[in-house]
């Protein structure tokens, strides 16, 4: 699929590789002020363990980056391609779902989910309408009732009015 | 042989065959449902059993059991989800399988192997359980350590297209399971005065995240983008039996990844998802074609699922014969017993010995049911492959959620799927290996802590991992299976230059 | 639309047929026969949630597990439990504390939730966000050693432990948990030195213990009982201030206070509502706690399962000054070292 070929997109993950370089740099400075030994014949200690694991990571990432910086324009595609319809449709629906993760605690399962569920069809091109609202309405019901009365397992019943009518359904 | 006969009345009669057919369909369920593990099954059904008789209730908590860990499968194979910690492995290759068209096969070998595995594991447990039960209690600190290494040493094979970022990938999620309250001393580890890291990361949400929802992104990209069709799974198979001649063509596979379940469930600390990794990996080292390993290989998913149902009868051997649950489930079933007023152990062997007998017809006929049972309702969960990839896109979604959720019932592991969600999504991207990555984040726990266990226990000496048989026959062959794939590219090299 | 509306009939069929099967029988309507006189007081006007801060299947899980449908069958309502592990209980405990204080959400506690506050973990403050309601079991932990082990009596295991300072090794579960801190306590009373390992869960340390690895193996009484049952573990100590003698197998057996050794410990298992929930609300439950403990329903099944040998009800009062002095407990032995 002739793709455009994108010089930036190795140096995209050379940037990446930094900052992980950089973060995995922070974690071991941390990782040496794990506080002190409580039992003596602990050799290796709270911070022994993550310190062998970051410098071995470490120079794995050098070795990482190495490779790609000699591969570097080689590669066809890189992690963005903003032109790309269905990287649009993909980016807004992360959106939507994000969107509807951190309301969930709100809005409740049943509302969140029915909300997300038609949008997210709707963003996705889906073009029947009525069988797109049935479809969430029963996963929707389906889930609420399966794990909310089978399993006993509270989905999130949202806040004030929503968390009293929610005890009606679970 | 009058105790067999015994045995096979109680569970022959047409209401514990009742039990045992309603307990596998209810354990396949839960299962195939993510979030809802054997563990949360069996519980579920604990008070319908409190007025049962003794030994129809235990079985039918089995039977769950045993359903439970083949029903994981079903949504590994077919969402990339997995329905149970244990079916991890099983998406290595039952997904891929799914993709080329091919998950009604996919569903019978995952299927007849669960069973294949957990008569296997009943067998043992008949003939061998006091003998196994010692064999137990060789496995200490060394020799867990040793196991770690060991299901770690299948990164290297995983990682075939990149091995630098195979091991990169186990690496960090090494380093993301220190994070939390120190298993040893209880110090705060990269925590960042945060409560909700107190308890460390738990491996379920980052795997849904990881693996399904980041595989959800990129078909959404692709699929509502009107570009490559590839992998999308129009075409699927109707659930397929496998015949007895298949299964014995490939009777190595079956029986090696049913004892080695076997063994590693009757291990305290280790559970069926070490379990299906050592198969796994062990299958893999083994194989004349590792490479092709990840790609829908039928041998990987049998030895996934004949471990991990493998490691139900393994874990209930220490249960039995000692008193000590061999996995989270198995304490659940020992709680059964007290509840029914027994206590797991030699004396009740002594005393009940129909009760031994009945287990292991119990676990024989669970497992012949999962294969009428493992069809009727994967055949059901397999329509949802039918609806149209928006739909399917939706649901995968709220399913994840869910399952992280239910879990703990706690939002916390909602959030952390979406953020591994991302990371799941660039590892592909740039052919990071997620499978190492969760690899390391499930053993890492057990590897370190039982390594720094191991020097206290031995006074701050190096010395036992080698002077303990166990651990060092264990320790060898995961060098080998770690330097296998180094070792045959480098013969290969040999050979192109000749 | 054939196949959506078979796919829609799968689902309407899998939810009816698992709502259907999960339609448990909810007591058996004896309202008011052995429960507490219900003035005019208008609750429980929905199902009741119990939450358990830990996973299924443990000895706080079962218990709340046993004793819900009975409480469900006084208050004639359902009693759900609800397992919200996560941080040690520290989790649910959090989860419950956001919850309304409206008595319709009931948290499950142990003394982690103690230790939690007396290690000033954040977000765990059991006496300043909870009020008691009751609490429902008591457990008495024992020490004791594999049956091939060279010790037959405590007295041999302190005068080992004696000369050879940090050698003998006692397993437990979580660093900084209950089990840290009998095993740290017990030594400290008896002047000796003990190196404790932690293990993820009790069956580790048990498998440890037979294994070789450690020396001594402590648990509480129950699971206790079922080692010392099958033969593999000789019992040398009851933490506790007289013997056990109701306990065949342990009625021989001394206890820390004759030995001169001042520390005795056990866990327990109770229940607590959010701080701001309605006194009435909050007696009622404890007259309901009271009365499924004294039912005839669970009497017999902590019968048959031993749950019941150390009597294990207190009532709210108490129970709320018993928080106090374990929480002063732990803060000094946990935080000294």
């Amino acid at each position: 699929m002739g793709a455009p070929e994108v010089k930036g997109a190795n140096h995209m993950e050379l940037v990446f590789n930094l900052i992980i370089g950089i973060f995995l740099l922070v974690l071991l400075a941390l990782s040496t002020n794990f506080g002190g030994m409580k039992i003596s014949t602990d050799k290796i200690g709270p911070g022994g363990f993550p310190q062998m694991v970051i410098v071995i990571s470490l120079i794995l990432l050098a070795m990482i980056s190495y490779n790609s910086y000699k591969e570097r324009g080689k590669r066809k595609k890189g992690l963005f391609d903003i032109h790309d319809k269905g990287l649009k449709i993909m980016l807004l629906n992360i959106g939507l779902f994000g969107v509807y993760i951190f309301t969930l605690n709100y809005l409740g399962f049943i509302i969140g989910t029915l909300l997300f569920g038609i949008a997210s069809l709707w963003n996705m091109g889906y073009k029947g309408k009525a069988k797109g609202i049935l479809f969430v309405l029963i996963l929707t019901l389906s889930i609420t009732l399966i794990f909310g009365r089978v399993f006993y397992i509270a989905l999130p019943r949202g806040l004030g009015i929503l968390r009293e009518l929610s005890y009606l359904i679970y | 042989m009058e105790q067999i006969f015994q045995a096979l009345t109680i569970v022959m009669s047409p209401i514990a065959l009742m039990f045992l057919m309603l307990g596998t369909a209810f354990g396949i369920i839960c299962g195939a449902l993510p979030g809802l593990g054997p563990s949360m099954a069996v519980i579920l059904l604990l008070p319908f059993t409190y007025n049962m008789n003794p030994i129809v209730g235990i079985v039918t908590l089995v039977a769950v059991n045993v359903g439970a860990q083949a029903g994981g499968s079903i949504s590994s194979i077919l969402l990339r989800v997995p329905g149970t910690p244990s079916a991890i492995a099983t998406t290595f290759d039952g997904y891929p399988m799914a993709l080329q068209g091919k998950a009604g096969r996919a569903l019978g070998i995952a299927i007849t192997a669960s069973a294949v595995g957990s008569i296997v594991s009943a067998l043992s447990m008949l003939v061998a359980a006091p003998l196994l039960a010692k064999l137990a209690l060789k496995f200490q600190s060394a020799e867990y350590f040793a196991l770690a290494l060991l299901g770690l040493s299948c990164i290297s094979s995983l990682g075939s297209k990149n091995q630098l970022k195979s091991l990169f990938s186990a690496c960090l999620g090494l380093l993301l399971s220190t994070v939390g309250l120190d298993a040893i001393n209880g110090v705060a580890r990269f925590t960042f005065d945060q409560p909700w890291l107190f308890g460390g990361i738990d491996y379920i949400p980052v795997m849904i995240g990881a693996y399904a929802l980041a595989e959800v992104y990129k078909n959404i990209s692709d699929k509502c983008g009107n570009r490559l069709n590839e992998g999308e799974l129009t075409q699927y198979d109707n659930f397929e039996f496998i015949k007895l001649k298949e299964i014995l063509s490939k009777w190595i596979t079956y029986i090696r990844a049913s004892i080695i379940g076997t063994i590693v469930g009757i291990i305290p600390a280790a559970g069926g998802s070490i379990a299906a990794f050592i198969a796994y990996s062990e299958e893999v080292r083994t194989s004349k074609n590792p490479e092709l390993f990840g790609t829908g290989v039928e041998e990987g998913i049998i030895a996934a699922e004949a471990s991990n149902n493998g490691a139900v009868g393994g874990s209930l051997v220490p249960t039995l014969t000692l008193g000590i649950p061999g996995s989270p489930v198995a304490a659940i079933i020992m709680a059964a017993f007290m509840l029914h007023g027994l206590t797991p152990g030699p004396l009740l062997l002594k005393q009940q010995p129909t009760m031994l007998y009945s287990i292991f017809i119990g676990i024989i006929i669970a497992s012949l049911l999962l294969l009428f049972l493992g069809k009727f309702i994967s055949k059901e969960f397999a329509k949802i492959l039918k609806l149209p990839y928006p739909f399917l896109a939706v649901l995968i979604m709220v399913l994840g959620i869910v399952g992280a959720y239910s879990l703990r019932n706690n939002f916390t592991d909602v959030i952390i799927l979406f953020v591994f969600s991302f990371i799941g999504y660039y590892f592909n991207k740039y052919k990071y290996s997620t499978s190492s990555f969760v690899l390391g984040l499930i053993l890492g726990k057990i590897a370190e802590n039982s390594l720094r266990k191991q020097l206290i226990v031995n006074n701050g000496s190096w010395m036992g991992f080698i002077t303990r048989p166990i651990s060092l026959v264990i320790l060898i062959v995961s060098i080998m299976a770690f330097l296998n794939p180094y070792i045959k590219q480098f013969k290969e090299k040999k050979k192109a230059l000749v | 639309m054939k196949k959506m509306s078979s796919i829609a009939m799968i689902f309407v069929m899998l939810v009816s047929l698992l709502v259907g099967c999960a339609q448990e029988p909810v007591g058996n309507s004896n309202q008011g026969t052995n429960g507490p006189e219900k003035a005019a007081l208008d609750y429980p006007k929905r199902a009741i949630e119990i939450v358990v801060p830990f996973g299924a299947g443990g000895s706080a899980d079962m218990m709340t597990r046993q004793m819900a449908p009975i409480m469900s069958g006084i208050v004639g309502k359902p009693v759900n439990v609800i397992n919200r592990a996560g941080g040690g209980g520290v989790d649910g405990m959090v989860a419950v504390a956001q919850a309304p204080a409206d008595g319709y959400t009931i948290l499950q506690i142990t003394p982690s939730h103690a230790i939690a506050q007396a290690l000033d973990r954040p977000n765990a403050n059991l006496t300043d966000d909870f009020l008691p309601i009751g609490n429902f079991q008591k457990d008495i932990q024992v020490f004791g050693v594999a049956k091939n082990s060279p010790f037959d009596t405590i007295e041999d295991l302190i005068a080992y432990a004696k000369e050879n300072p940090g050698k003998v090794k006692i397993g437990g579960t979580s660093p900084g948990g209950l089990d840290d801190y009998m095993a740290n306590g017990f030594a400290e009373a008896a002047g000796i030195e003990l190196t404790y390992v932690p293990y993820n869960a009790a069956a580790e340390t048990k498998a440890a213990v037979l294994g070789g690895e450690i020396e001594i193996y402590q648990d509480k009484v129950l699971s206790f009982l079922t080692m010392v049952r099958a033969g593999d573990i000789k019992p040398l100590v009851v933490l506790h201030d007289e013997r056990l003698t109701m306990i065949e197998e342990l009625k021989d057996i001394s206890c820390t206070v004759e030995l001169g050794i001042d520390f005795t410990q056990g866990s327990w298992r109770g229940f607590a509502v959010k701080k701001g929930t309605p006194q009435e609300i909050v007696e009622y439950l404890s007259e309901v706690i009271e009365a499924v403990y004294n039912s005839k329903e669970y009497q017999d099944a902590a019968a048959k399962d031993m749950s019941d040998i150390i009597p294990g009800y207190i009532g709210a009062g108490e129970y709320g000054k018993m928080w106090s002095s374990e929480i002063q407990k732990f803060r000094e032995i946990l935080s000294g070292n």
